[in-house]
């Protein structure tokens, strides 16, 4: 059974209650809201994720919904819980669909520590991966959400989880992230895309996410060794150039992005010294999309070095 | 009735009857008391984690990385503490006119420590250490 196999009412009605249950990826979570928004916006972009039952374990229970205090009034608010502690500092309730994203993203981030996490997009295709990790501005996500639309396959849009016991890359495939002119840029290059209403004002911008690809989603127990890691920078008229990176300043700057690169010490870095060697490095410039999967699609068919 | 965790943490076999929601209330519950690592050493001390779910291992293992992570920070600060008595020690011996400072001298170096913020580190009368 998936989300999307719920009347609206049924889905309300769970989120109400006991909470829906869904898994990503390897992680279960049980969600709880009564919040229409965060209604509309699960049924939006989980619609083709499997729900769970309520005998199994259950990873991470969150909560999104207005807290009853003198805000309430004039401007009420949306908070993020899990498992009754709040992570965050609570937003404008207009965000609350985007909080519940941040928040599933903190979940893992924070624990899941039998991975290496970077933020980062990462996609696969020929059952090989591509990490994007790139500061926010650079068109990460812009490029992720192009390159899925055309083929490659969608692990993540934000958390590039490395699994320590074999250096493979775990998926986990959950609504792309979009802001600013990349929610018109997106629809303009794929209009059958799925997104939800733009949500404006956020710390980062105006926010609207895209529901991932069919394929992802199905595929979300497939892992799969690195095979690039690609810097991208978009550059306004910029000629599409993928320049080779030496693997010394790869590794540094995945370890710079990496969310608990300290906390795991020399498992980290072994982990990471692991995948750096067994990857090509890149940065890449682009302005124009159809380019930029050009470049990439040509490297995806390039033998594996020996 | 018994919170589940207190009830594992005086009996760990207890979780030999824990179906997977059991599990998923004391992973929970031990995570909001910050217990989860010390679960997880006593689940291993006891050898039940062979036993437990992959799901509530996959958490006892992440909450493990973080206590392997604030046990070394607690090695390392102890070492560095270490480094900085043993250099009063050798800068009390030094003060005193002898060149190295051995076992003898240990006894009467005092580390710096401002007694107006400590007031319990000297507690000898007469031999506390002065502030100038």
């Amino acid at each position: 059974v998936k989300v999307g196999d719920l009347q609206p009412a049924q889905l309300r009605a769970r989120l109400r209650g006991d909470g829906l249950l869904l898994r990503t990826g390897p992680y279960a979570f049980r969600i709880r809201s009564r919040l229409a928004g965060v209604a509309d916006g699960i049924a939006r972009m989980y619609a083709d994720f499997p729900l769970l039952d309520g005998r199994g374990f259950v990873d991470f229970h969150v909560q999104v919904d207005s807290p009853w205090n003198a805000h309430r009034l004039f401007r009420p608010q949306v908070r993020f819980l899990v498992d009754g502690v709040t992570p965050f500092l609570p937003l404008p309730l207009a965000q609350a669909y985007p909080m519940l994203e941040w928040g599933l993203n903190w979940c893992v981030s924070a624990h899941a520590n039998d991975h290496l996490i970077v933020h980062a997009a990462v996609i696969e295709k020929g059952g090989r991966a591509a990490i994007l990790p790139a500061p926010p501005g650079s068109g990460k996500s812009t490029l992720c959400a192009a390159l899925v639309q055309r083929g490659w396959r969608l692990l993540s849009d934000e958390l590039t989880m490395i699994r320590l016991a074999d250096r493979r890359v775990t998926p986990l495939p959950r609504p792309v992230s979009l802001k600013n002119q990349s929610i018109a840029v997106i629809r303009d290059f794929e209009p059958g895309v799925v997104g939800n209403r733009p949500v404006a004002d956020t710390i980062k911008g105006t926010v609207a996410h895209i529901r991932p690809p069919l394929d992802s989603v199905r595929r979300a127990d497939e892992t799969c060794p690195v095979g690039w890691i690609v810097f991208p920078q978009y550059e306004p008229g910029a000629a599409t150039r993928l320049s080779p990176l030496p693997r010394s300043r790869g590794f540094m700057r995945v370890a710079d992005n990496a969310f608990n690169y300290s906390l795991l010490g020399a498992a980290g870095f072994e982990a990471l010294a692991d995948v750096v060697d067994a990857a090509q490095c890149y940065d890449f410039t682009y302005s124009q999309l159809d380019e930029a999967i050009a470049a990439f699609d040509a490297l995806a068919a390039a033998e594996v070095p020996a | 009735m018994t919170p589940l965790l207190l009830r594992v943490l005086r009996d760990p076999a207890a979780v030999r009857t824990l179906d997977l929601p059991g599990w998923d209330l004391l992973v929970r519950q031990a995570r909001s008391a910050n217990l989860l690592a010390s679960l997880d050493a006593l689940l291993d001390e006891h050898g039940l984690l062979d036993a437990a779910p992959a799901g509530p291992v996959r958490h006892l293992g992440w909450a493990r990385a973080v206590a392997r992570k604030h046990r070394e920070a607690v090695h390392w600060e102890v070492a560095q503490i270490g480094a900085a008595l043993a250099h009063v020690r050798r800068a009390a011996g030094a003060a005193q006119g002898r060149g190295l400072c051995d076992g003898r001298f240990a006894r009467r170096a005092r580390p710096p420590v401002l007694r107006y913020r400590h007031p319990g580190a000297e507690s000898q009368p007469g031999r506390a250490w002065k502030r100038r």
